[in-house]
């Protein structure tokens, strides 16, 4: 629930209580003033004539409205009658009937009369009957006198006095809202900050305001974000000593491998014909290739600020691939091929993951042909890379799970002859994060296609 | 005109073998380990430079600053380290070229080759190779000397594949250049014209060398050399 709709709610609630409280309060205070304006009314009439002609003659008594008795017109009998009421009983200072009129006084009115009380009252619907005790004892003691009420002024009061107190309610609530206002406001601009925040790596503090809650909340959060972003810190800082622990490690490989390399290349000078020296020479190229899509992975996992965006001449990078798979393919004795445009052609792109690319396609195409086989690279100016081979090709089954995401694991150690290992994902990575379109052919008279567009 | 190379390279085997494997291919080849030694040579000594970047003493990359102070000598880069940006900042400081390690040695005789500064056998207007002289501004074809009549489809077809001598250039690119745009023109129709071409060509025929997947080739290499 929203904290304006709750605030709205709770005042509603709360108010009814209120309002009925208020409402019998003042039906209660006005009862009481009627009372009380009665009862001072009666005993100065009583004192002026009416004790004296109650104690004369009680029997007379009460046959007219308290007070002097005058001739007038019934109509000022009767408005004096809603003014003081009539004098409904006399009683004497034991509560007993003082006249033959006088019927006994009921027990609501007697109690509280005996139990020192100056008058008693008992409301009805359109009158109020209302017993005194005077301030002297004696035959005339009581007087129950009665008095008419306008219910309807009564009943028009009181709703007066709800409307009255749900309008100051009403008027509250309201300045409560617009108090909220800025509150809710600071509270969404503290939303927002702390959104931004998640999607910045926590690098940024949101900003404190004021001394209340809201700024209590910010600073916690800008406390829990601390704590991210230290953790943030470390995980980065172990993944970059990784990365530059397998750098060097690679680094430190590569050396005596070209070493090794340079040996096996003598060797074979010495022995072309050894199938032996060409298998060694096979293996060290191959674990070179290992090394550099080991290296590839790492860095296409760590996606882009490893990825260098940099002018790239395609044509250049073929050229390169292909002199680097050169010797390989000659002691395999496969013909390796290429043909690329006579003008550059320029890509935005990351030159290793390129050569990684391109050297996995070739390298493929090598290792699965035979003696006697072919391969071919292609570059065309709109940049169509098409490598293709005579070997033995890939089965369709085999092809479908290259497109697959993740499929790595398993298939990268392969080194099953027709598995496609770790260099074909690679492949689909590095056309992937350059936005290049990747496509396996089967020709009708065999081999492989690969077809780069970008 | 020098054949003289500089090495520098620190790891005592990779430099012996580097500075054998260019020898062997007919260079004279000073080799030194360390980058401060690097840094006092004057570069304008050598025809070529190639450079190792991870050096004791001097930095690989600030010799390479240093010698481009006062040379523009072709230098080539060694690197193990497989970020772009390593590459980058080597051809930004100057460096003309780079081989990744490992590498076979073969691919780095071939880089070397490629920078050298050795005068161009081949010059614009035509190339003379074997018994073969072709004159391109002229449109005169020689073998062994006696002229050799081509149609105007023959002498394009060659004179294309003459000016990316060793570069094979595909079927279509052919097709799109030598044959008549107004007839329908097909890679078969060039496969004809590349055979009449073989036939009149004699003895330097196989200088148009067909390519497995791409199209054909002039094979301009000498007798006893290895053509690519």
């Amino acid at each position: 629930m929203k904290l304006r709709t709750r605030l709205l709610l709770t005042v509603v609630l709360s108010s009814i209580p209120i309002v009925a409280g208020f409402t019998l309060y003042s039906a209660w205070s006005r009862e009481n003033a009627l009372v009380e304006a009665t009862y001072e009314a009666t005993v100065e009439r009583m004192e002026m004539r009416g004790r004296e002609r109650c104690e004369e003659a009680p029997e007379a008594f009460g046959r007219r409205a308290v007070g002097r008795r005058r001739r007038g017109l019934p109509r000022r009998a009767a408005a004096r009658r809603a003014r003081f009421g009539r004098v409904w009983g006399i009683y004497d200072d034991a509560f007993a009937p003082m006249n033959a009129q006088t019927a006994a006084l009921p027990a609501s009115l007697r109690e509280p009369l005996a139990g020192g009380e100056l008058t008693a009252a008992v409301f009805e619907d359109d009158r109020a009957r209302i017993a005194m005790r005077m301030p002297w004892d004696g035959a005339c003691a009581v007087v129950v006198v009665d008095r008419p009420i306008d219910s309807e002024q009564a009943r028009a009061a009181t709703i007066r006095t709800a409307i009255l107190v749900a309008a100051v309610i009403v008027l509250t609530a309201l300045g409560a809202l617009l108090a909220l206002v800025p509150v809710v406001r600071r509270i969404r601009r503290l939303e927002e900050s702390v959104k931004a925040q998640a999607t910045t790596g926590y690098e940024r503090d949101v900003a404190v305001e004021g001394g209340d809650e809201v700024a209590d909340l910010a600073r916690a959060f800008n406390e829990a974000s601390g704590q991210i972003r230290d953790q943030i810190q470390e995980v980065e800082a172990r993944d970059e000593a990784l990365t530059e622990f397998l750098q060097s490690t690679t680094h430190d490989v590569m050396i005596p491998l070209t070493v090794l390399q340079g040996h096996l290349s003598d060797l074979r000078k010495r022995m072309p014909d050894d199938p032996k020296v060409r298998g060694a020479m096979e293996e060290s190229h191959y674990i070179a290739a290992l090394l550099r899509n080991l290296s590839a992975a790492a860095r296409l996992d760590a996606g882009e600020p490893m990825i260098a965006r940099l002018d790239v001449d395609l044509s250049e990078v073929v050229e390169r691939v292909v002199e680097r798979h050169q010797p390989i393919a000659k002691a395999r004795g496969v013909q390796l091929n290429h043909a690329v445009p006579e003008r550059p052609v320029p890509i935005d792109g990351d030159s290793t993951l390129l050569e990684q690319m391109i050297g996995n396609l070739i390298s493929n195409a090598i290792r699965y042909n035979e003696a006697g086989g072919h391969v071919a690279v292609i570059l065309e100016g709109g940049f169509t890379l098409t490598v293709k081979d005579d070997g033995p090709g890939i089965p369709e089954d085999e092809l479908a799970r290259v497109s697959e995401r993740r499929f790595r694991g398993g298939a990268a150690r392969t080194r099953r002859p027709t598995g496609l290992g770790l260099g074909l994902h690679i492949v689909r990575d590095v056309a992937e994060k350059h936005g290049f379109d990747l496509r396996f052919e089967s020709p009708e008279d065999g081999g492989l296609t690969v077809v780069i567009t970008g | 005109m020098t054949d003289r190379i500089l090495v520098v390279e620190d790891d005592a085997q990779l430099g012996a073998q580097i500075k054998d494997h260019l020898t062997e291919a007919g260079w004279d080849v000073t080799w030194l380990t360390d980058g401060d030694a690097a840094a006092r040579e004057d570069p304008e000594d050598f025809a070529l430079i190639v450079l190792d970047l991870m050096l004791p003493g001097t930095f690989g990359l600030d010799v390479l600053k240093r010698y481009r102070k006062t040379s523009d000598v072709p230098v080539l880069i060694l690197t193990a380290r497989d970020q772009p940006a390593d590459r980058v900042r080597g051809l930004d400081l100057g460096a003309d070229d780079y081989v990744t390690k490992p590498f076979w040695p073969e691919e780095l005789v071939a880089r070397v080759r490629a920078r050298m500064r050795r005068p161009v056998m081949q010059r614009e207007d035509g190339l003379t190779v074997g018994a073969l002289r072709v004159d391109l501004s002229g449109r005169i074809v020689e073998v062994g000397g006696e002229p050799v009549e081509l149609t105007k489809v023959e002498f394009d077809l060659l004179a294309e594949l003459v000016r990316r001598p060793g570069q094979a250039l595909t079927r279509e690119a052919l097709v799109d250049r030598v044959l008549d745009p107004d007839r329908m023109g097909t890679p078969r129709t060039l496969d004809v014209h590349v055979s009449r071409l073989r036939k009149k060509l004699g003895p330097e025929s196989s200088r148009v060398a067909t390519v497995w997947g791409i199209g054909y080739r002039f094979d301009a290499s000498e007798a006893g050399e290895e053509g690519e």
